[in-house]
């Protein structure tokens, strides 16, 4: 209600607007190149649109969840790794391509504060980009602090090389190590390789693809403390466990640092933990930590997890819980004995369940064993099956025939805030998948016609209504009560 | 009903329903704290706004009364998901709200829903700024901003090449 008011003219001026709010407006700016050209306007402006580019750069490790599961882009700006071969005949790769006098630059380099190194990157093939090289070493050595995220793909690592990145990108946030080579010679896992402590705040790891152990370990030990996120794909990980450092080989400072180190506990501060190939020994000699995100997936193929221990691993991480993304083969004969969750377990966070089963797998039994589940889980809103399939898998009419059960399934009594099942099938090997998504709202209109349709029988009355509009739901479930 | 005289930086008296004015979060801390110090519970709150003026408030207010029935959004709502504004539709009374508005006012109504904590009115009149950004050439852009380079020597040059950099890969 407005009763009087009256306008004049007035100033205003850009310029002035506060930072915070300019860096807002460059956040909600979705189209890349708009961005960068906004850097060209004046310094204030391409400061904004830095930290937004760092912050945008930052979220693929931080906010990214794991039912997104479209391939993420690695950050930018990207340096190709030029291999060549050396006197040995060995592939060494050393230089990278840069722009015409990278190293002469003042301050920071990185718009986003960000860099991705490997071979693959096109940057400088175009005859029109003024190009030069620069040694892997000495990037980082002159600029490597001005890094919060780094992307290293595709390369041999040395143990020198290693220590590099660790002891200069001193300001570093995020890490994504992918594809990398071990060079077995350069590195002693025994404590030569590593001498130095991690970045202080370096709290999202990334490990994809990596096909040595002792590496892995090695590093995800190391980062123990500090992790907020960890997501290893592709390789086996041994169980989360406060870490065993071998302190031969370590001097100085860094000693000092480990030994203060040790009397911590490791992993509490893990909230996101991503291990894409599981083990039974992981399940069982992991140790608690305040997880909310969990993904755990594809046991290897000749070991089929026991849903006992998977089970006994989630209790671990019962009060923290939040989503939860399961994709593991079971053994058939194990989800027999499916009444092993002891009744103080209770998940007083968990939203969001998604499980993947395969085809061989008997998943009307593992939905009663949910059930016993799901009775847990006060504040549950979002179930996805994804069910996955070798033969062709028929249409979205045969998932929905196959499936029909979850409609009337007592889940929606079981769990009063669920709010919908959603149910996928996915021929292997294929991206797109088949999706039924069914609400509370659907399945009280199927209850009510259920009721209805008694009330018919008993009636005789001929006629049956059906209604549509989701708003007169709740009242009319509450009809043939009264 | 109760009423609050909310008053403009260049005098400007409005009188806005208490129910009205809360859906600012500035205004309602403002009458709540007026309530906690005042001994008279029938009195009636005066908030002036020094940064706002008399135009500006009166759009802030009838943007209110338009949208008074809807829900308040959260105001970090943007940091949980990182997208939530994109997914939020705008109604045809809001493009033809700011449709006859220059920068100039969009920019003093952006001060002012921040200010006043509007988050549903930021939102808009950011969105509007980033379509005036979205397509348009650097030169274009200073000129609809009124805005000067403050490059020094080839820092502009060297801007240009870190883009460049940055988006052919």
């Amino acid at each position: 209600m407005i009763l009087s008011g009256f306008c004049h003219g007035h100033p205003t001026c850009w310029e002035e607007l506060p930072v915070e709010l300019l860096l807002m407006i460059m956040n909600n700016l979705d189209d890349k190149s708009s961005k960068l050209r906004c850097r060209l306007v004046n310094s204030k402006w391409r400061a904004a649109v830095n930290s937004s580019l760092e912050r945008e750069t930052l979220s693929s490790w931080t906010s990214r969840t794991f039912f997104e599961e479209s391939v993420f882009e690695p950050p930018f700006p990207k340096m190709r790794i030029l291999n060549y071969l050396d006197y040995r005949g060995l592939l060494t790769s050393n230089f990278l391509n840069c722009p015409l006098d990278f190293a002469k630059t003042l301050g920071n380099p990185f718009p986003s504060k960000s860099l991705c190194i490997s071979p693959q990157n096109r940057w400088g093939y175009r005859k029109s980009n003024r190009k030069s090289r620069v040694k892997m070493f000495k990037v980082f050595t002159l600029f490597g602090s001005h890094l919060t995220s780094f992307h290293l793909h595709g390369v041999k690592v040395t143990g020198a090389l290693m220590n590099l990145v660790l002891k200069l990108l001193e300001n570093l946030r995020a890490l994504t190590l992918s594809s990398i080579r071990i060079d077995e010679d350069s590195l002693n896992l025994s404590g030569r390789l590593l001498v130095v402590s991690p970045p202080p705040n370096l709290q999202y790891l990334r490990l994809i693809n990596i096909n040595d152990s002792d590496f892995i370990q090695f590093f995800v030990d190391l980062c123990s403390y500090q992790l907020v996120s960890l997501e290893v794909d592709g390789f086996n990980l041994r169980p989360l466990r406060q870490p065993m450092f071998n302190f031969t080989g370590i001097t100085g400072k860094s000693t000092k640092s480990l030994k203060l180190n040790n009397v911590q506990t490791a992993w509490k501060n893990l909230c996101k933990l991503k291990v894409s190939v599981v083990n039974i020994e992981f399940l069982q000699k992991t140790i608690s930590a305040p997880i909310q995100h969990l993904y755990i997936g594809g046991s290897p193929l000749d070991e089929k997890v026991c849903l006992t221990d998977l089970i006994k691993l989630l209790e671990k991480f019962s009060t923290t819980l939040v989503t939860l993304y399961i994709n593991i083969k079971f053994g058939n004969s194990d989800i027999m004995e499916h009444k092993i969750v002891s009744n103080s377990i209770t998940f007083p966070c968990l939203k969001k369940i998604h499980v993947c089963y395969l085809e061989s797998n008997n998943y009307k039994i593992l939905l009663a064993y949910e059930n016993n589940i799901l009775s847990k889980c006060p504040k549950l809103e979002h179930i996805h099956w994804l069910y996955q399939s070798h033969r062709t898998f028929g249409d979205l009419h045969d998932l929905k025939k196959k499936f029909k059960f979850v409609f009337h399934s007592n889940c929606w009594q079981i769990c009063p805030t669920l709010r919908y099942i959603v149910v996928s099938g996915k021929k292997l090997g294929y991206h797109q998948p088949f999706e039924v998504k069914y609400t509370r709202e659907m399945f009280y209109i199927w209850e009510f016609e259920q009721v209805l349709a008694k009330l018919n029988m008993s009636q005789k009355k001929s006629s049956i209504i059906i209604y549509e509009d989701n708003t007169q739901i709740s009242s009319l479930t509450d009809y043939p009560e009264n | 009903m109760a009423l609050v005289r909310v008053i403009s930086s260049d005098g400007a008296a409005f009188l806005v329903s208490q129910r009205l004015a809360k859906r600012s979060g500035k205004l309602k801390t403002e009458i709540e704290t007026f309530r906690k110090s005042s001994d008279n519970s029938e009195a009636q709150p005066e908030i002036r706004i020094v940064t706002i003026r008399a135009e500006i408030l009166r759009l802030v207010l009838q943007w209110l009364q338009q949208h008074q029935n809807d829900p308040v959004l959260p105001a970090n709502q943007n940091e949980q998901d990182g997208r939530g504004d994109a997914e939020m539709g705008q109604s045809q009374w809001d493009r033809d709200f700011l449709a006859p508005m220059d920068l100039g006012i969009v920019m003093e109504l952006i001060l002012a829903a921040n200010h006043l904590e509007v988050k549903g009115l930021l939102d808009i009149t950011c969105k509007l700024v980033e379509s005036k950004i979205t397509g348009r050439t650097v030169d274009e852009i200073r000129t609809a901003f009124k805005l000067k380079s403050d490059f020094k020597g080839n820092e502009e040059e060297q801007t240009r090449l870190e883009n460049r950099w940055c988006v052919e890969n």
